[in-house]
């Protein structure tokens, strides 16, 4: 299990030093723990983002030859629509009511969406079709100061995704799962209360065969402690050997190995829109949902974006995409969002978005940001004090953000050139240049003698508007001659001049051909 | 009948102290600015409330020609602000930085950020933007990124300073717009302002407003232009 998972390494680190050694949940912190996860609405949210103002929306199956409500949503829900009704009764209902056909494959898709978001919380998960995630959460308990505080973190961080999540947690992923399914959700982090936490599960639970079910019911057994206290054989010869097997991983006494969900090379998912449109802020939150897979993602390769793109799609014509550059790699999902925000903003749609699309184009290697250990306080940007490393990534996240609005091409900075022709000396970069080109340049001699302001090209004196009336030189002259090597050698005769309303101009004598002052700059 | 006098000491002491309450004359202990920024002047520190710029609040520079040494007088205020690790971002610059000139007076040239070629919106947003980040520390702003047209009127001009001087309140950038001196008799929401008049070995800066101080008129002496020496920094 890797420690330092989180986006914000620094902020885990002092969560970690807070934990108090005698909290009661630190004393499993080494144990193994799951957190069995279940979905039940995820056929519905398979289906694609709602927004408050879409109609009530129900997933439909047929089951005996009858197309009925698997799942509805809280506005169906409202209407009365509850699972397992007919959809015509449902349609009567609620005349309004949009019925989608369940489909595995969406689901599917979801699911694998929810795993790569728990890469946030441990990096040991496995898929519990149909609708569930096992997370091994014994070594990420350290991590998030304590039990309690890291199931809060995973609850609130599903219910701001709009996920409704049944839990259970136990020391065996089966019981876990057993536990979730009864809607047990008071963790059983000992293994000798187990059995007795199990007991009450009722059998259905199970997932057996419903003859299997009935039988049991016949025999007047209904829950998981009356099944365990059958004799074993005669359980095996009724049922086959599947009951003893999942009561045995339940309870401990075998293994249960699961297969360890794998994080994909490539990040490219896609999120449906449950209803089209081309609202900015469902648009945005459709971003955020998929931002939030995509940190996940990250955290499980250990990587930062360095180069995003977002698709838009719509009905008949091309997606329109946006392409995001990002200066420094980052998996910060507010600093992400904020830079899709600004280009989602200013983008002219004319057509209804059906999909969104969200794919990594480059992937680089994050340098983490070691904090301090000894550092007595927390450096925080609005802190005047203590600027160091947090300022210099606040500059590359301004940077960034005022490249997403203006174009990374018009943030310039400053660069030297050595060279002593005072045109050439000094360059305005577009950052990603300069990043990729970091010009090394040793001071010259004349950094001394030069104004701060440079004209773009040298102006005659006479008809640069300059002047202002007489100009009185007041030192100089000083040669410049150099060039010779490209063609472009000048000699030039610099002097500062002052013109009678205070101003003092950087002139200069074309000693080579025409003789002419020109101005060159201003010493502001 | 209590006369003043009779107040327990304590009382009166706790509210003279009152942050709300402003003394004139005490330059001291000034609670408006959370920190100044020396503008390695020491008779204008002197004027200046706190003892040197401002952080929080929007910095306005009058002068009516260019190169009577504007941008010096801002500049050991502003190699202060990149010795402590921060950025300086000029929006809109009249002319081109040259940086062998900025790195001579202690300001590393790849500290500076320029935008250019901005719409009113695009400038006013990025200041707001630089003043919100806590890495901009010195943010040089000129005219004409807040003056949208001419037609726009004088209206315009107020609440793009308005907007400005509202974000540097928030923020810890100390942030200086330079404008013409027809910009006097405006209206503006700038906290202090200034204008500049040329002498032969400096500047006259006049504060003619200063939030929580007073009007003043200083001579500031700036460095002399150096005559350019071809000598070899190694030789």
């Amino acid at each position: 299990m890797k420690l330092a998972r989180s986006a914000n390494a620094h902020a885990d680190l002092q969560r970690t030093l807070q934990l108090s050694p005698k909290s009661p949940s630190a004393s499993h912190a080494s144990g193994v723990l799951w957190l069995a996860l279940e979905f039940p609405a995820l056929p519905l949210l398979a289906m694609g983002l709602t927004t408050p103002s879409s109609p009530p929306l129900v997933v439909s199956l047929v089951r005996k030859h009858r197309p009925q409500v698997l799942v509805a949503d809280s506005k169906a829900h409202k209407a009365g629509i509850t699972c397992g009704m007919s959809v015509t009764a449902a349609m009567a209902l609620c005349p309004t009511l949009q019925v989608r056909r369940y489909d595995a494959v969406l689901e599917d898709g979801a699911l694998q969406g929810l795993s790569a978001w728990a890469n946030r919380y441990t990096s040991s998960i496995s898929v519990q079709p149909p609708r569930g995630l096992l997370l091994e959460i014994g070594g990420s308990v350290r991590l998030f100061g304590g039990l309690d505080p890291l199931l809060q973190a995973i609850s609130d961080d599903l219910h701001h995704l709009g996920h409704v999540a049944i839990r259970g947690i136990a020391p065996t992923s089966m019981a876990a799962w057993l536990l979730a399914r009864a809607g047990h959700s008071e963790p059983v982090s000992v293994e000798q209360h187990l059995a007795s936490a199990l007991a009450n599960v009722p059998v259905h639970c199970l997932d057996l065969p419903q003859r299997a079910l009935d039988d049991l019911h016949a025999l007047g057994v209904h829950t998981f402690g009356e099944c365990a206290r059958l004799p074993r054989d005669g359980l095996t010869q009724r049922f086959g050997p599947g009951l003893l097997d999942v009561m045995d991983r339940a309870l401990g006494t075998r293994a249960d190995p699961r297969q360890r969900w794998v994080a994909p090379a490539h990040f490219e998912r896609r999120l449906e829109l449950a209803f089209e449109s081309a609202d900015r802020t469902v648009l945005m939150r459709a971003v955020e949902l998929l931002l939030a897979q995509l940190v996940g993602f990250l955290n499980a390769h250990d990587c930062g974006a360095a180069a995003l793109e977002l698709q838009l799609a719509h009905e008949g014509v091309a997606a329109t995409r946006i392409n995001l550059e990002l200066v420094v790699p980052s998996r910060d999902p507010l600093h992400l969002k904020a830079l899709l925000a600004q280009r989602v903003e200013r983008l002219s749609l004319h057509h209804q978005v059906l999909h969104l699309g969200m794919r990594v184009s480059r992937l680089r290697a994050l340098t983490p940001h070691t904090g301090d250990l000894y550092s007595t306080q927390v450096s925080e940007p609005s802190q005047l004090s203590g600027y160091g490393q947090s300022c210099e990534q606040d500059g590359q996240l301004l940077i960034e953000r005022l490249g997403a609005r203006l174009g990374l091409e018009r943030v310039c900075t400053l660069s030297r050139v050595a060279d002593y022709r005072p045109e050439r000396s000094s360059v305005e970069l577009s950052w990603h240049v300069h990043q990729r080109h970091a010009r090394d340049a040793a001071p010259l001699a004349f950094d001394v003698g030069m104004p701060l302001w440079l004209l773009p090209a040298p102006r005659l004196l006479q008809t640069g508007g300059f002047s202002g009336g007489r100009l009185i030189l007041e030192n100089g002259p000083c040669r410049i001659e150099s060039g010779w090597w490209d063609g472009e050698d000048v000699a030039r005769d610099y002097y500062v001049a002052r013109s009678a309303r205070g101003s003092r101009y950087w002139i200069f004598r074309d000693c080579r051909q025409t003789r002419q002052w020109y101005v060159h700059g201003l010493f502001a | 009948m209590r006369r003043p006098n009779d107040l327990p000491r304590g009382a009166l002491h706790e509210l003279l102290n009152h942050p709300a309450l402003w003394r004139a004359g005490d330059h001291s202990h000034q609670p408006t600015h959370e920190r100044t920024y020396s503008s390695g002047f020491v008779e204008l520190d002197r004027c200046l409330v706190g003892g040197g710029w401002p952080t929080n609040a929007l910095v306005e520079i009058l002068h009516d020609s260019c190169g009577i040494g504007e941008l010096s007088l801002m500049l050991p205020a502003m190699a202060q602000v990149i010795r402590d690790g921060r950025w300086l971002l000029c929006v809109m610059p009249p002319y081109r930085l040259a940086a062998p000139a900025m790195s001579a007076h202690g300001i590393e040239p790849e500290r500076v950020l320029v935008i250019r070629d901005c719409s009113y919106e695009e400038s006013i947003w990025a200041c707001e933007q630089a003043m919100r980040s806590g890495a901009c520390g010195g943010l040089l702003i000129w005219a004409r990124a807040v003056e949208k047209a001419p037609s726009a009127g004088r209206q315009h001009g107020l609440r793009a300073l308005r907007r400005l001087q509202l974000a540097a309140s928030a923020g810890n950038t100390l942030a200086v717009l330079f404008r013409d001196v027809h910009a006097r008799t405006n209206a503006s929401a700038a906290v202090v302002r200034m204008q500049l008049r040329p002498r032969d070995d400096g500047l006259d800066v006049d504060l003619f407003k200063s939030r929580g101080g007073r009007a003043a008129t200083v001579h500031v002496r700036l460095p002399q232009v150096m005559p350019m020496t071809m000598e070899h920094p190694d030789s």
